[in-house]
């Protein structure tokens, strides 16, 4: 997605290619607690750029979602309860 | 996974109380409501896409459950639930445009559904006026 100065992002590990055309790696999934498998784009909401990981190799496996603002923050890990599983990208 | 407001909205395609996925929503803070819980009967299982037209709708799309062959289309307010369906688009404000994918993502059925309005919100009725496979 573009975001904010026209910058463009991306998630396989998350990437941002800025109006010059430099891709700078701005996380890789290590798939402890941050997920893998990140997919789709990414929403502009809040201030920051919100996406999801289709799995998660720790407990409970199914799935991240995850903000990245000033860093990336895992906010919720699904699987749990009936909160559902293999959360869709946008 | 789509984003209105200051909030976040999306599927999984399992889990759930019925097991066939679930509408959540996400607050600006990460909290996680669940919005509506698919059964996999006539509202549908394992949503896919979910799309927001701006004003207060979700459209959704499911792979299996339905009441119909063809692909029945719906929207109704954000938070109040959300019906399925079989992999439907809304596409832009003319005829929603409804299509299958097959597991590589390709169209492989496609049908276009012209809007009817109601009091409360625009249903689709569907309009047959193309059916064709890519494959």
């Amino acid at each position: 997605m573009r975001g904010p100065g026209g910058v463009l992002y991306g998630a396989t590990e998350l990437y941002q290619i800025d109006t010059t055309n430099t891709e700078t790696v701005l996380h890789n999934f290590a798939g402890v607690t941050d997920g893998i498998g990140p997919e789709g784009a990414l929403l502009l909401s809040g201030g920051g750029l919100v996406g999801v990981t289709n799995f998660a190799p720790s407990s409970p496996f199914q799935g991240t979602a995850y903000k990245l603002d000033m860093g990336i923050h895992t906010f919720h890990a699904f699987g749990s309860g009936n909160d559902g599983k293999f959360p869709m990208p946008a | 996974m789509t984003a209105a407001g200051s909030f976040v909205y999306g599927t999984t395609q399992t889990g759930g109380t019925g097991h066939n996925g679930v509408v959540y929503q996400f607050d600006s803070t990460g909290a996680e409501t669940i919005l509506y819980n698919l059964t996999g009967g006539a509202d549908g299982g394992e949503p896919t896409i979910l799309s927001s037209d701006g004003v207060g709708n979700l459209y959704g799309t499911t792979v299996l459950g339905g009441t119909s062959t063809s692909c029945p289309v719906f929207t109704t307010a954000i938070g109040c639930g959300v019906v399925f369906s079989e992999h439907c688009e809304p596409d832009g404000n003319g005829p929603v445009h409804i299509y299958r994918r097959d597991r590589w993502g390709l169209p492989i059925r496609e049908w276009y559904w012209t809007p009817q309005e109601t009091s409360t919100a625009p249903l689709f009725m569907e309009a047959p006026v193309m059916e064709r496979s890519s494959k």
